[in-house]
């Protein structure tokens, strides 16, 4: 339809593609399957040159200025509701729980955040450490549920599940599936770190053996001329473009900035992804006796060999010069607070915490008011995570009234959906140990990305009336007609088979009373939002199942309602 | 360190969203119209079912030479692994290296089919990222697959066809369909269908696979048939059916919704189709062919011109145990193989389907005391009514520890690659020329998109 090599370059490097009817489609048609997210191109490079990649087309707003975003009202300040105190619980925690509402409201959002930013971090490596020797990827996957599931510092826990789906590592690598530690060691410094500063965050992944060996920086060597070989841009690039800033500059208020003549402008070129490179080789295992010789050690950051590291001078973001001859060290710190320092960064990371605790799509104001707080937490410190964490939970896009716009809400992430089930459970017995085995049609089990791209991109758009919308829909990306019916059956197992038993002696005693027990699961799972139409299905249904069988009645509400598309879409 | 094509997916990225605006444009496509000309032909029958041999098959004791000296170096090399020479089942072969070759004595249902033209193997095929010589290889001077050797990477860059990238959650199986999609027309089911779970081979950029078990088709549980069930059932269908103003509702519920319609569609198709005379084997591979000998007789029942199937069997990562292991495992693949080609000869559909075995990789030809270890390079099976027969395809390697096929330690570096002999096979599926870099993204690096071994 549109060959770029065949059209004229124009004078400032791009190309015009004038749209014209192709076979049976017309004009209109072509406009319109791109609204609705139904094109693809495929692009050529120099190295493939029969065609390397497929990616769609994609609304995406931008301008040249964005005027400072107007504030929001103010919220009320009063005691909030239980159904309020649920909504806040389920955007961050992995569940509200009837002790917990009660507790937020006695306290206040606030309060309960600044307590939970005293709590320390329930250590996976602590538990990995404590199984029977030696301990495999199931000890790993068990910790991360078991915590989920009961440890005290939710909050932390839940930004750290957040931050993994950020900064990802996966056990699906070869050497990091052979060597489970590398993932409970990864999982501690995302929740030690969750309360900290970005910059440490950095610097931490940066150095984690588990991120050198996922995205090669480990054992990452200068250049050799003989070979052609060069230092490996792999964790560079990921740390711009996936890490901190993006692909493109944005506005204050995280749309895409455009030039003089309406283009995006690139945050990096090739030649700063090289230079990255060159500042960031020269790691290896600490303990290594040799760069290239040394056993793993996944749980202290890696160590330098100063002759392994480019001594030139080197070009990174924003055309910065490292300068020569510094220490590993020295330009890994440089290289650091370069892209600390870039303005995306506020906008980029506070945005996709929105989305993975919120909402999928953020007022451009919440993502200004989020970016602000990134930029300085009132005392001058950038990067402080603890008022990027207030900024996003209480922001009033967050604590305002419930969002009925067409477009509101996100997804709830399947492996969020399982640990609300059993945090929902007012009796929920506690278990030694919380064990799944999760099939790969369930879509999502923590630490097992795809790749380093997560199991969906934030900016997935779903094709059709979210397309058509505009709207983001990064779950979406795992929502298919295998994995939706995979996980209402995961769902089912877990009611009605019970491999880990539920105590739902509190729930039974409603059952006698539909209604009442609706409105009970009502007020925890759905923060009293449900609709008088379900309701009315699920009183209705519930009533039609034998009066003196509680238990089934009380497990057929919840497997309606964790499948239901009103509880699966959170607003 | 390797030096390995540099990804350019960034500039490609940064120009998409200049697309996105509105303001230029790239090589760009309306994928309905790749549709309708991907397919060479309409209103004939194809169907493509993949086996995957989890865990690296080691194709040194399925192809074996048969004459004396081939087989003394063979044997000299394998020590405690090699087969007899007097247990081999010969192949007839009327063309190619005028070598003789026979075959595992567990394959005799394979052999058979061979020589009567039907099966054939293709030699030393394996993940490439660029044709490799052995002192590229040597030198690191050669760009390699990634993590070549591992089991989890090779199995999806046998499935991707793109061993160079990391980051592809597309198999050539799935941009296949997705081209030849809309020769089915609209239909509830997917014409990417699996019998053996989630698997990167079939998913499309358009195409999502759905799966079946050898049972039936992945239904919701607990809607059996108890009137609880029942009664849960139509309450979530009724919740399902409220009207969603939220287009995120809307959108689980359509997907939701869909599921089951797909599941009723499969499972109406199912019964509508008779019993099929061919005995399949009570084995994990003889059940999941006989379900997809089920789903093509329903072919028109379920409105289908194209269908890919996926069937898989594991435990061929024979490291120990390895004679008794493998001659189990083969003996269940031809056993199968063999009732399902009787199937398609039942069903009238022979010419029509085309299956193909796919695995890991190869192994070490050395033992290792018991087994062997991974290799990469291996011999796989084409099997139907299409083949050109009576010959085998590819270049059979020299069996010799530092021979020129060797990386060092008797694992073969592939004369063919995963490119080609799947273009081959997308090929006379329906993908045309000027799709193939669709398909396979890096077969212009290679001589051969066309091997031949399909008519």
């Amino acid at each position: 339809m549109f060959d770029v090599d065949a059209a004229p370059r124009r004078a400032d490097g791009t190309y015009l593609w004038t749209f014209v009817p192709v076979g049976t489609n017309s004009v209109a048609d072509i406009v319109a399957a791109i609204k609705a997210g139904r094109t693809y191109f495929n692009v050529h490079t120099t190295n493939n040159p029969t065609g390397e990649i497929l990616g769609f087309f994609n609304l995406s707003g931008g301008s040249q200025s964005v005027p400072t975003p107007t504030p929001p009202p103010p919220l009320s300040s009063g005691t909030p509701t239980a159904e309020d105190a649920s909504r806040f619980l389920n955007q961050c925690t992995f569940g509200a729980t009837t002790a917990l509402i009660q507790k937020v409201q006695q306290q206040g959002f606030n309060a309960f955040l600044s307590e939970q930013f005293l709590l320390s971090a329930t250590s996976h490596l602590a538990f990995f450490d404590n199984q029977p020797q030696p301990a495999g990827r199931d000890d790993v996957m068990n910790s991360w549920w078991t915590i989920a599931m009961t440890a005290p510092d939710q909050l932390r826990q839940r930004v750290a599940f957040a931050l993994s789906e950020i900064l990802v590592v996966s056990f699906n690598n070869g050497a990091l599936a052979n060597d489970p530690v590398s993932i409970a060691a990864y999982a501690d410094i995302l929740a030690n770190d969750a309360f900290g500063n970005y910059r440490q965050i950095l610097q931490d992944v940066t150095l984690s053996p588990t991120m050198g060996v996922y995205l090669d920086m480990l054992r990452s060597d200068i250049a050799d001329p003989s070979t052609g070989s060069h230092p490996n841009e792999n964790y560079p690039r990921e740390l711009m473009q996936l890490f901190s800033i993006g692909l493109f500059r944005l506005n204050i208020d995280g749309s895409l900035a455009l030039d003089a003549d309406g283009l995006p402008i690139p945050t990096y070129d090739q030649s700063e992804v090289s230079g990255l490179a060159a500042a960031l080789d020269g790691w290896t295992f600490a303990g290594s006796a040799d760069f290239w010789n040394g056993d793993p050690n996944y749980r202290a950051p890696m160590i330098s060999f100063q002759e392994h590291h480019t001594p030139e001078a080197k070009k990174i973001l924003n055309g910065v010069i490292i300068p020569a001859g510094q220490t590993a060290q020295g330009d890994l710190q440089q290289a650091l607070d370069t892209i600390f320092n870039h303005p995306n960064v506020g906008k980029f990371i506070g945005r996709e915490l929105i989305q993975r605790l919120v909402t999928s799509n953020p007022s451009p104001g919440y993502i200004y008011r989020v970016a602000q707080a990134f930029d300085n937490n009132g005392s001058g410190v950038r990067g402080d995570m603890q008022a990027v964490i207030r900024a996003v939970l209480l922001d009033y896009d967050a604590r305002g009234a419930s969002k009925t716009g067409p477009g509101a809400g996100k997804e709830k992430e399947p492996v969020i959906r399982l640990t609300n089930l059993y945090r929902s459970i007012t009796n929920n017995p506690a278990h030694g140990i919380y064990s799944f085995y999760l099939a790969d049609e369930f879509g999502e089990v923590p630490f097992n990305s795809p790749t380093v791209f997560n199991f969906f991109t934030p900016d997935y758009v779903a094709p059709g009336a979210i397309a058509s919308a505009g709207l983001l829909s990064p779950e979406f990306q795992i929502t298919t007609e295998t994995t939706v019916v995979e996980q209402a059956n995961t769902i089912y197992a877990a009611l009605f088979w019970q491999n880990i038993p539920l105590d739902l002696t509190q729930e039974e005693a409603l059952a006698a009373d539909p209604a009442a027990l609706v409105d009970h699961f009502n007020a925890t799972l759905m923060n009293g939002v449900m609709s008088s139409e379900m309701r009315t299905v699920l009183i209705g249904t519930i009533g039609q199942l034998p009066s003196d069988d509680p238990q089934e009645r009380v497990l057929s509400a919840l497997w309606l309602i964790f499948n239901s598309p009103e509880y699966v879409v959170e607003k | 360190m390797n030096t390995i094509y540099q990804p350019t997916r960034r500039t490609f990225i940064r120009q998409a969203a200049c697309a996105a605006l509105g303001t230029s444009g790239l090589l760009s496509t309306i994928w309905d119209l790749r549709k309708l000309s991907a397919a060479t032909t309409t209103g004939d029958y194809k169907a493509l079912v993949c086996l995957f041999l989890y865990g690296g098959n080691d194709a040194n004791n399925v192809l074996i030479p048969n004459d004396l000296a081939a087989y003394n170096t063979y044997a000299n090399a394998r020590g405690n692994l090699a087969i007899p020479r007097q247990s081999l089942l010969p192949l007839t072969i009327s063309a190619g290296d005028g070598r003789n070759y026979g075959v595992h004595p567990s394959l005799p249902e394979l052999a058979n089919l061979f020589n009567q033209g039907k099966l054939t193997l293709v030699t030393n095929v394996g993940t490439l990222v660029a044709p490799t010589t052995r002192n590229d290889y040597i030198n690191g001077t050669a760009a390699v697959p990634i993590n070549l050797f591992s089991h989890q990477d090779q199995a999806v860059q046998w499935m991707t066809s793109v061993p160079d990238r990391g980051d592809i959650r597309t198999g050539w199986g799935g941009r296949a369909a997705d081209l030849v999609a809309s020769l089915n027309g609209v239909s509830n089911v997917s014409l990417a269908l699996s019998i053996a779970g989630t698997n990167t081979f079939e998913v499309g950029n358009t195409v999502v696979p759905y799966l079946i078990s050898p049972d039936g088709s992945l239904g919701l549980t607990g809607v059996g048939g108890s009137a609880n069930d029942q009664i849960r059932i139509d309450g979530f269908k009724k919740l399902l059916a409220l009207p969603h103003n939220k287009l995120f509702e809307a959108a689980y519920s359509d997907t939701m919704s869909r599921s089951i319609a797909e599941n009723e569609a499969l499972s109406s198709a199912l019964a509508g189709v008779g019993p099929l005379s061919t005995p399949f084997p009570d084995t994990d591979l003889g059940r999941q062919l006989a379900m997809v000998s089920k789903l093509i007789a329903a072919r028109t029942n379920l409105g289908m011109q194209r269908q890919i199937f996926f069937v898989a069997v594991g435990g061929y990562d024979t490291h120990g145990d390895q004679l008794a292991a493998q001659a189990n495992l083969l003996s269940e693949l031809s056993t199968g193989l063999n009732a399902f080609y009787s199937t398609t000869v039942e069903l009238g559909v022979e010419q029509s389907v085309t299956t193909f075995t796919a695995s890991d990789f190869g192994r070490t030809l050395p033992t290792n005391g018991n087994g062997s270890d991974h290799g990469w390079g291996s011999h796989q099976f084409v099997m139907g009514g299409a083949v050109v027969g009576n010959r085998l395809y590819g270049t059979f390697p020299t069996l010799a520890v530092n021979g020129p096929d060797d990386t060092e330690d008797g694992r073969w570096i592939p004369t063919t690659s995963v490119d080609e002999f799947s273009a081959t096979i997308a090929r006379w599926f329906g993908v045309s020329t000027s799709d193939m870099p669709t398909v396979f993204p890096n077969i212009g690096r290679f001589a051969n998109p066309n091997l031949g071994f399909l008519g």
